[in-house]
């Protein structure tokens, strides 16, 4: 019936084209309006990826530069895109944006460091050709230890951000390195009834023994707490299944690394010299500048002396000083004189650690107050207690104001409050080159009625076309353990190719990683996290 | 009353028809064909962000044109090519800072890019 009527209706089928027509041609322009949308934004896609690719270049840029340029940062500047910044981190993928805004919104009210601001960075980055044609800017922040790096890029009206979490490297040193350790190792234990220790050893850091590791008593678990790295563990069959990571590096090869290491950083540094007999200091010092020191002659050695009668409840009273000493003749670098965080030093020849270069005490302490690289193409001789000024009080036991390191670790409760100390703010690192390292307990007076060193120092004797490394201890067969315990305390570490002396004549030794957790060489910095908007 | 359609609506009719879908033929065939190039653009973004990703958070990875290309392979992304190795450079000499340059080709529209990756080497 509908058909019959169609058919006998006029023109109709203009009608029925011309509906196919309409329906067809909105069907078709609506697959091109939506391949065009798609089409568009695939490409503000590809632009949008260009633009964040930048910014997360900029990231490594910006790292790289910062990590390999020791440089003193001050947080004085401010960003005035910040507030667009974190309005515009918010407003992006809902709930997430909204974390990330909270999360960074106290950067509105935080002085910055802007990176892009820094002649020396801003000269390398004009000569990037990622960066052609795009405005960019790297800024840092400082959250407690952290830093958070922003860098923004802008092409054509659109701006990205990324943003990146990073924080300074934890360096963890052996507190014990060397082939032929110069002992036996045993489990700390405490007296029948008392909490006094009696005989035995302690490492909260990792040893490394590039040899056979011989624990005689006591659980190696309960000794190196810090794990060990060993070629084998000869310890008693009733002990726990401690877990060790054997290796088969060699002391050689260990130390070969560091040796190519502090000669890179020699030369790397400008060299500042003072030949004895010496005119005039220099007159300015950097962190990246190295003072060598040249005796007089080769057989004379250079004294080196920190804070001497050092008063832990004073320690506003001291300078972050050292004091060099040869031929009779003195002179002294101030770190804060020069405005420097610290100081790399270079003697040619030996040097004595010691409290004055007249009369040696091996009872006397000298406060390390500062940071300091110091080596030395010599012997070094460790004949007083080198203590930092945050584990002062644990060895000194202050009576009579006298400057002596006469209090060891007697208890468990010793060793508990020396562990917890943190001495971020000092450093000494003490190495010889082609030289052996000396540690004396009973040298000078001679007069020891004890057995106490304390070291907080980061020893290493290196061995160089085939002279020294060797970490010596010519009078430990005279050391006294009448009274209190004969020790050895390292907060620091020791590296050697061997150990010579018999280490068992001492009652305890105790191994603790140094708290500073950055070389003050170089920032060495980490980069924890990359996020690009 | 006529019955059935005039010779010349039908003429008209198909005539109409017949323009309407070769207008139709072509403007389908050249969304296919943007469609296609958009494709290729999307896949070719998605070898670019490879490229990026793999030197960005692999620093001392290969630069080698042999192994970019493998690692192409083995994405799904086989009509991408390096057409040279992979340059590699250390801003102001610091080591820290490698500026990887890279030119993408794509194979089947013949379109290659240049581009830039900045890693950082940990020291």
């Amino acid at each position: 019936m509908w058909l019959d009527t169609m058919n006998h209706k006029k023109g109709y089928v203009l009608t029925i084209t011309l509906f196919v027509m309409v329906f067809a041609s909105i069907i078709l322009t609506t697959m091109s309006l939506q391949l065009n949308r798609t089409i568009k934004r695939s490409r503000e896609y590809s632009m949008v990826r260009s633009v964040q690719n930048v910014c997360e270049n900029l990231i490594n840029f910006s790292t790289g530069y910062l990590s390999d340029r020791y440089s003193k940062l001050y947080f004085n500047d401010s960003w005035p895109e910040v507030e667009e910044f974190i309005n515009f981190i918010s407003s992006k993928g809902g709930k997430e944006g909204y974390y990330w805004g909270v999360s960074l919104n106290s950067l509105r009210d935080v002085s910055c460091y802007l990176l892009t601001n820094d002649t020396g960075f801003r000269n390398l980055l004009d000569t990037q050709p990622w960066l052609e044609s795009y405005g960019a800017t790297a800024v840092l922040y400082q959250i407690g230890n952290r830093y958070i790096l922003i860098t923004s890029a802008e092409k054509n009206g659109m701006t990205r951000y990324a943003v990146a979490t990073l924080a300074e490297i934890s360096e963890v040193i052996p507190v014990l390195a060397t082939a032929y350790p110069g002992k036996t190792f045993s489990e700390l234990k405490t007296t029948k009834g008392k909490d006094k220790i009696g005989k035995g050893d302690f490492f909260a850091g990792p040893v490394m023994i590039f040899g056979n590791t011989t624990v005689v008593s006591g659980d190696p678990a309960n000794i190196f707490a810090g794990d060990l790295y060993t070629h084998d563990l000869i310890a008693p069959p009733e002990t726990s299944d401690y877990s060790y990571t054997q290796i088969a590096t060699s002391a050689e090869s260990y130390l070969s690394q560091e040796v190519s290491e502090t000669i890179e950083k020699i030369s790397s540094l400008a060299s500042v010299t003072i030949d004895y007999p010496y005119d005039i200091l220099p007159t300015s010092l950097t962190e990246d500048t190295l003072l060598v020191v040249n005796p007089p002659s080769s057989d004379v050695p250079v004294y080196v002396t920190f804070a001497t009668n050092y008063d832990a409840k004073k320690p506003e009273n001291y300078e972050r000083k050292v004091t060099f000493t040869s031929g009779g003749k003195s002179f002294s670098i101030d770190l804060d004189d020069y405005g420097i965080d610290y100081l790399n030093v270079l003697i040619e020849g030996d040097a004595i650690f010691d409290y004055n270069s007249k009369a040696s005490d091996p009872h006397k302490a000298l406060a390390v107050i500062g940071k300091y690289d110091i080596v030395a193409t010599g012997n070094i001789y460790i004949n007083s207690n080198l203590i930092y000024r945050d584990y002062y009080e644990a060895f000194n036991n202050g009576n009579g104001n006298s400057s002596v390191a006469n209090q060891g670790i007697s208890s468990l409760s010793d060793l508990s409050d020396v562990l917890s100390k943190r001495a971020v703010n000092d450093l000494l690192s003490i190495t010889t080159l082609s030289g052996d390292v000396y540690i004396n307990y009973t040298q000078g007076n001679g007069s020891s009625s004890h057995g106490i060193k304390t070291i907080t120092a980061r020893l290493k004797a290196l061995p160089k076309d085939g002279k020294g490394g060797k970490i010596k201890f010519p009078d430990i067969d005279l050391v006294s353990s009448g009274g209190h315990n004969s020790q050895l305390f390292l907060v620091g570490g020791m590296e050697a190719l061997a150990v010579e002396g018999d280490l068992n004549n001492l009652d305890n030794l105790f191994g603790v990683p140094d708290q500073v957790t950055t070389s003050y060489l170089k920032k060495k910095l980490r980069l924890f996290g990359l996020r690009s908007w | 009353m006529r019955r059935g359609f005039s010779l010349v609506e039908t003429i008209i009719a198909l005539l109409v028809v017949g323009i309407f879908l070769i207008s139709s033929m072509f403007v389908i065939s050249h969304t296919k064909e943007i469609s296609n190039e958009n494709q290729h653009a999307v896949r070719f973004l998605a070898a670019k962000s490879a490229i990026i990703d793999f030197f960005m958070y692999s620093p001392s990875a290969t630069t080698t044109m042999e192994a970019i290309n493998d690692l192409l392979d083995r994405l799904g992304l086989s009509e991408f090519e390096l057409i040279e190795d992979v340059d590699m450079v250390h801003p102001g000499n610091d080591e820290n800072i490698s500026l990887y340059t890279a030119k993408l080709r794509d194979t089947l529209t013949g379109r290659s890019d240049l581009f830039y990756v900045v890693g950082y080497n940990e020291p």
